[in-house]
């Protein structure tokens, strides 16, 4: 991150002496053909959530964008299942539209959104009746057949490693304005390749992730180790010279994640692919486990802490 | 061992002659400045195939017929001398040439502009700093591998960076060396400025291909530049005011015709000018700058040795602070070069060179936020001692041998971070390795109108320890064989002259390369990590094949050529898919091998001397690649993939003060990875990108022009001034530079819009630059 930012302040550098221009371009890219793209996540059982699964279908980049497009995305009737141990378990697929106003509001209020500005008809693949054993160590496959299609993958869920102790630091160039950096300290387990991902929430916000929200541990492996932790932003406020700080008087969530290497992999490249803009970079292709397919089934340990940050 | 025997034989039974010969040698140098002249020619008037050049360091020899001739010296831009001597004995012959200071006293020299179809060398130009001087410059920043890339087969990495892409290698395969020292790192902000001042340069060679055996460790390309000497006679004092930079360079003897010296130093400031405004801010101390520092002194032992001591540094910094987060980067990064050289004229017709030559190019960041430290550090450090030996037994062979042992340090991202308890490092080493070389080559006139280039060229790279394997783990100690190569790679172009004016040329090289970069970005960047060849990287091996006719037109004053050319790469890497940095992880294991392969013509029309000179260029070419873990082994265009380049320059003399000059480029737009579609995950959007280099953006094209006030008649006073006015895109074209993607999407509420724009950053750039010359003595 740290080179991405110095290399887009040399660009700016550069361009501040020269007057650019923009202008769109269009490609014609009507022979595109969707693809089938998963987006699950096995979570232990502390999840607020039973396992589902989100299936959609990828559109052409220059394609006409809206509500009856997003709607179309939504694949329906397919037969999905996870496997555990040889033993199936069929997920069953809900839509917003299928549930009772109560259930509906209640979901999306989770999912931090207003149910009336929402148009689009959300469906989902749920284990409804949380039949699946979420244990850790265990191997998952999953099974998707849409119509003529078969789509797999696979993963497991690791095991937890917790957030030793945090605490909150003012910061030191503004202490009047109630600006926090929140510190934690984790004990890594040694001699493995551990994965982590975190989110955050403030008061009563839903839980998102940071815009750089995993991390591996090849610089600490087994060490005590102590680090900041960003508060996420969410992608369409503008960033600020208090950005990432919390503030006194907050109750805030950190929900605090191992993730499988394939999850690693896939939140990597696709938080990277964001930021990838700009004359110096090179495009990367997100490294989803998705077999025939875009996308990624991620088997995740997680806890959240809640705490509150004291007022001055 | 037996193709070197017999290419030793072979060379020793073509320069056995019977006649009483006579050797005459010397060195050819600048009147008034005392600057050794290469390439500079000398032959007999009356019979031209009688004729030699003097070498990189302006040394010639010529053995000849005992007998009376009339020898022409001559240099391009310089008025010929002509000395008669009679030879009945070894004559030593040093002499100055005058540089032209009016346009009409320049003589015409048809022997001279004949190179181009007698010599045996294909796909080489060389660029006299003089003309480039008086090329249209973006912002005025005169910069020699700029115009390089207005030679066809060359073209530029991206919009006005000076990066070079030749015959469809990447920047990694071109041997840029300044003063024999391997320069790694080309680029100043990004690559938008090369590291090479003009002031400080006096000549530039570039061989796109088919290079004699004496180049080696790049499959591409060869430019060697060399820095002025330093004038022996008078002290001067140049330098120049630009928009973002200055330049001032001192010469002059230490001791009249026996040693002198030079310093040139340049230096940006086009962010000095901000320091006011900011230094009440959260981000005062902010800055970047470049600069250069080139110093040569050279010392003249006796009439047969020579001392060279020539050094560069140069250095961008860059600092970023914001006291508000406490945060702050400091990133200094540059290049460090050093050159010992002692020549000495074994025998009338030997010369020798010996070199000590130190090269660095090292890469710091260092950043921190409260009590939080990072540093990562990474760089190629070499230590080489090289010695070549010019042999010309007669006129119609120039032999040349040589060794070159180089000792290769080259470090990784080191990285070192702090929390301020506990320190953590990447556990990477630096990697060493042992590059051996030795080859041997002839420049042979079989005959009046048949002549050869063939050599042998032999390099060996050993890899050493430390080293751990990734292929079985184990563990190599200190200076520990891990891995050695040997590649032999003979080289042979030959000339043959259909008549006076023309000839046909032909030749195949092969080349290895086992110091490697590959550059994830359109340019190379400060933050790109050489490697060396280890058991798990290969050494890159180009062949070339090309065949070319050459032909003078109108009593040599219009040179042309069309040359084809092929070039089998193989060992080349890339990336693979889906590669992010990852400073914790050995680079070489996030590479994928594979092939690749250039082909294309190239069209050169070529005007030389008068009023009017310039030339055409014309290149079609394809380069490709492919790697059987990318796209399932997909051939596909590589980012140096130009189909179609085209350049016309063109400088006009308009009066004894005025020149007009111009250069017009128009290329088929850079391939790249373009975007196939979008789905969505965690409620955004992600892109999908599709088939690599697929798309091509909008055609390239532009127009710069310049003109240059120079008083001549001034010339002849102790102080002199000149101006350069220049213009960058003169019809502002938006070139697009780069393409980003916007999203404006909120997938709940069903409104979303996603574009891809392009950005064209140069338009219209207007610039101009004040120089000065300043000479103890009246004339230059």
């Amino acid at each position: 991150m740290l080179m991405n930012q110095i290399k887009i302040f040399i660009a700016l550098i550069l361009l501040t002496g020269f007057s650019s221009c923009e202008e769109e371009i269009v490609q014609d890219n009507s022979d595109y053909e969707p693809q089938y793209v998963v987006e699950s996540y096995l979570e232990n059982a502390n999840s607020a959530f039973p396992p589902y699964l989100l299936l959609t279908k990828s559109l052409g980049f220059y394609s006409k964008f809206d509500t009856s497009i997003l709607n179309k995305l939504f694949v329906s009737n397919a037969k999905v299942s996870i496997t555990l141990n040889q033993q199936k378990y069929p997920l069953q697929e809900i839509c917003l539209s299928q549930l009772p106003p109560e259930t509906r509001k209640e979901i999306l209020k989770n999912l931090g959104q207003n149910s009336d500005s929402v148009v689009v008809d959300f469906c989902a693949y749920i284990d409804v009746n949380g039949a699946i054993p979420l244990l850790v160590g265990q191997s998952y496959s999953l099974e998707i057949i849409a119509g003529l299609d078969t789509i797999r993958s696979a993963t497991n869920i690791p095991e937890y490693i917790s957030l030793d102790s945090f605490w909150f630091e003012d910061i030191p160039k503004v202490p009047n304005l109630g600006y926090v950096q929140l510190y934690c300290i984790i004990n890594d387990k040694a001699d493995r390749k551990d994965y982590y991902r975190y989110f955050t929430a403030s008061q009563d916000e839903v839980l998102i992730p940071n815009f750089s929200s995993v991390v591996n541990d090849f610089f600490f492996d087994g060490k005590k180790f102590k680090f900041t932790l960003s508060k996420a932003e969410s992608g369409d406020i503008s960033f600020d010279d208090y950005s990432g700080y919390f503030k006194r008087g907050d109750s805030i969530r950190i929900k605090w994640c191992t993730i499988a290497p394939e999850q690693y992999n896939f939140w990597n490249t696709l938080e990277v692919s964001r930021t990838r803009q700009g004359p110096f970079s090179s495009y990367v292709r997100i490294q989803g486990n998705i077999k025939n397919g875009l996308g990624i089934f991620g088997g995740q340990n997680c806890q959240t802490y809640t705490m509150y940050v004291p007022k001055m | 061992m037996k193709i070197s025997t017999l290419l030793l034989l072979t060379i020793f039974l073509n320069c056995v002659s019977a006649q009483k010969t006579y050797t005459i040698n010397g060195y050819i140098t600048e009147k008034g400045s005392g600057e050794s002249l290469i390439g500079a020619n000398v032959y007999v008037q009356s019979n031209t195939a009688l004729s030699t050049s003097s070498n990189n360091y302006g040394f010639y020899s010529m053995t000849i017929p005992e007998g009376e001739y009339d020898l022409v010296f001559s240099y391009t831009g310089y008025n010929n001398e002509v000395r008669h001597i009679k030879l009945d004995h070894d004559l030593s012959l040093n002499l100055n040439l005058n540089s032209g200071i009016l346009l009409e006293e320049v003589v015409i020299n048809s022997e001279e502009l004949k190179k181009n179809v007698q010599s045996n060398q294909m796909g080489t130009q060389e660029l006299n700093i003089e003309t480039v001087k008086k090329m249209p410059a973006l912002l005025g920043e005169v910069d020699v591998l700029k115009i390089l890339q207005l030679l066809p087969g060359v073209s530029s990495a991206s919009e006005g960076t000076s990066g070079l892409y030749i015959r469809g290698g990447g920047p990694d395969q071109n041997l840029v060396q300044l003063d024999e020292a391997i320069v790694y790192n080309t680029g100043h902000l990004l690559g938008f400025f090369s590291v090479f001042n003009s002031d400080a340069i006096k000549n530039t060679k570039l061989i796109k291909g088919n290079m004699p055996a004496e180049y080696g460790g790049r499959i591409s390309s060869v430019i060697d530049v060399q820095m002025k000497d330093g004038n022996d006679e008078n002290y001067a004092i140049e330098g120049g005011i630009g928009i973002i930079s200055s330049r001032l360079t001192v010469q002059g003897p230490i001791s009249n015709n026996k040693s002198s010296f030079i310093v040139s130093g340049r230096r940006t400031y086009a962010l000095d000018i901000v320091q006011p405004f900011i230094k009440n801010s959260s981000y005062a101390g902010t800055n970047y700058y470049f600069y250069d520092l080139n110093s040569k002194i050279n010392y003249k032992i006796s009439s047969k040795d020579r001392l060279y001591l020539s050094t560069y540094f140069g250095r961008d910094v860059f600092v970023y602070k914001s006291k508000d987060r406490g945060f702050g980067v400091n990133l200094p990064y540059g290049n460090a070069t050093g050159t010992l050289r002692w020549n000495h004229v074994l025998r009338k017709n030997m010369f020798s060179n010996i070199s000590l030559i130190f090269n660095n190019y090292d890469f710091k960041l260092a950043a921190s936020q409260e009590e939080f430290s990072v540093t990562v550090k990474s760089g190629v450090k070499d230590y080489s001692t090289k010695m070549d030996i010019d042999y010309y037994p007669n006129t119609n062979h120039h032999i040349k041998t040589g060794l070159r042992y180089t000792y290769h340090s080259l470090t990784p991202n080191l990285v070192n971070a702090s929390n301020g308890e506990v320190d953590f490092s990447t556990k990477l080493e630096t990697k060493y390795g042992h590059e051996n070389e030795i080859y041997l080559q002839d420049d042979w006139k079989v005959r009046s109108n048949i002549g050869i280039n063939y050599g042998l060229r032999v390099s060996n790279f050993i890899h050493v320890g430390p080293y751990k394997s990734s292929i079985d783990s184990q563990i190599y100690k200190n200076n520990e064989l891990v891995k050695s190569y040997v590649v032999p790679e003979p080289r042979i172009v030959f000339n043959y002259g259909i008549n006076a004016n023309s000839s046909i040329k032909g030749g195949v090289s092969v080349a290895s390369q086992y110091i490697h970069l590959v550059s994830n970005s359109g340019s190379t960047l400060p933050t790109d990590i050489w490697i060396p060849s280890t058991e798990l990287v290969k050494p890159q091996i180009g062949i070339q094949y090309a065949l070319g006719y050459f032909r003078n037109l109108n009593d040599n004053l219009i040179e042309t050529s069309i040359e084809v050319y092929f070039k089998d790469l193989r060992n080349q890497l890339d990336y693979r898919e889906s590669y992010v940095e990852d400073f914790a992880a050995e680079v070489e294991q996030e590479y994928v091998f594979g092939k690749g392969r250039a082909y294309g013509v190239e069209l050169y029309i070529a005007k030389k001397k008068g009023r009017f000179t310039g030339w055409i260029g014309y290149t079609l070419s394809r380069t490709e690649r492919w790697f059987e873990k990318i796209e399932s082994g997909r051939v596909f265009p590589a980012v140096y993939d130009r189909p179609h380049d085209l350049t016309i320059v063109g400088n006009y003399q308009i009066n004894k003060n005025w020149v007009f000059s111009s250069s017009f480029v128009y290329a088929t737009g850079r391939a790249y990875t373009p975007i196939k579609s979008l789905f969505i995950i965690d409620g955004s959007p992600n892109v999908e990108y599709g088939p690599r280099n697929s798309a091509r953006l909008e055609d390239y094209h532009r127009l710069d022009i310049a003109f240059i006030f120079d008083n001549k008649e001034n010339k002849s006073k102790s102080f002199h001034h000149s101006w350069a006015f220049s213009i960058y895109n003169v019809y502002n074209r938006k070139n697009p530079f780069f393409t980003y993607t916007d999203f404006d999407t909120d997938v709940f509420s069903g409104n979303a819009q996603a574009k891809q724009i392009k950005v064209s950053v140069f338009t219209l750039i207007p610039s101009v630059t004040w120089n000065f010359y300043w000479s103890s003595n009246s004339k230059k």
